[in-house]
């Protein structure tokens, strides 16, 4: 019995260090809320791109999949640069412009409810979505499984991260 | 194989239903964001004159124009899985 309850002891710790780095190897698509200040948010972003070289003119197409941003780019360097400026917008556009209707929806609220929409996942999905739906600045990491359509190359992936700072 | 940006983006404004959000520049790159019919959101990327032919249908798909892939982007219809259109019958 005590050998039995050893391995489940193992196997659970095994799972709460092993299997979370692992899995983030895998898939680096994420977004961390840390609170840095009393209005203040640290914002990291996680995002990976998908490119196909296409034949004539050697234009790329590209995707970032969570976020489901396509584009186009000239060259590998070009790709990079999109890449950061339209993740880095997309973010800016949910903390600070979103509206629905004529009202407001950007804060907390407004990429919060973006991110679950796109299929975004935090730990303690429920509790973290509705602490930061009411505008409360609490510890968050939304992570994403989504993969990229198959007509791009998996094998052509680049990841990369963001760190923003945020005043909410 | 390449599309005009500046034509793509008017055939998605003619259609009923997509609606123009704004347009902003970000670290040097001009974006334009669109909402969809099903008011999911597309980011068009303006910084080049020419898009490729997957990232057009692609676009499509966001604004949940998918039905038009056929019609603007021929050759790509059957990589999308939809039948390719434009083509006349014989006379």
């Amino acid at each position: 019995m005590l050998f039995g309850i050893g391995i489940e002891i193992v196997l659970t710790l095994f799972c709460y260090f092993i299997k979370p780095k692992t899995l983030e190897k895998i898939n680096p698509i994420f977004l961390c809320i840390e609170p840095t200040g009393k209005k203040q948010i640290s914002v990291s972003i996680g995002y990976s791109v998908y490119y196909n070289q296409e034949d004539e003119k050697n234009m790329m197409s590209c995707y970032i999949p969570g976020f489901n941003i396509s584009f186009s780019a000239k060259n590998a360097e070009a790709m990079d640069k999109k890449a950061k400026a339209l993740v880095h917008s997309f973010v800016d556009y949910f903390f600070i412009h979103a509206e629905e209707g004529k009202q407001p929806r950007g804060g907390l609220k407004g990429i919060t409810l973006e991110l679950h929409k796109l299929g975004f996942k935090a730990a303690n999905d429920m509790i973290t979505v509705k602490k930061l739906i009411n505008n409360e600045v609490v510890k968050a990491k939304f992570k994403s499984i989504e993969g990229a359509p198959s007509y791009y190359d998996t094998e052509s992936m680049k990841t990369n991260e963001l760190q923003m700072s945020v005043a909410v | 194989m390449e599309y005009d940006i500046y034509l793509f983006c008017e055939i998605i404004e003619s259609i009923q239903g997509v609606s123009f959000l704004r347009q902003v520049v970000t670290d040097g790159v001009t974006e334009r964001y669109y909402q969809g019919i099903r008011g999911n959101l597309a980011i068009i990327d303006m910084d080049d004159d020419v898009i490729t032919h997957v990232t057009g249908c692609m676009h499509l798909i966001n604004l949940g124009l998918s039905h038009l892939i056929p019609s603007i982007f021929p050759d790509s219809a059957e990589t999308f899985g939809l039948k390719k259109g434009g083509e006349q019958p014989p006379n």
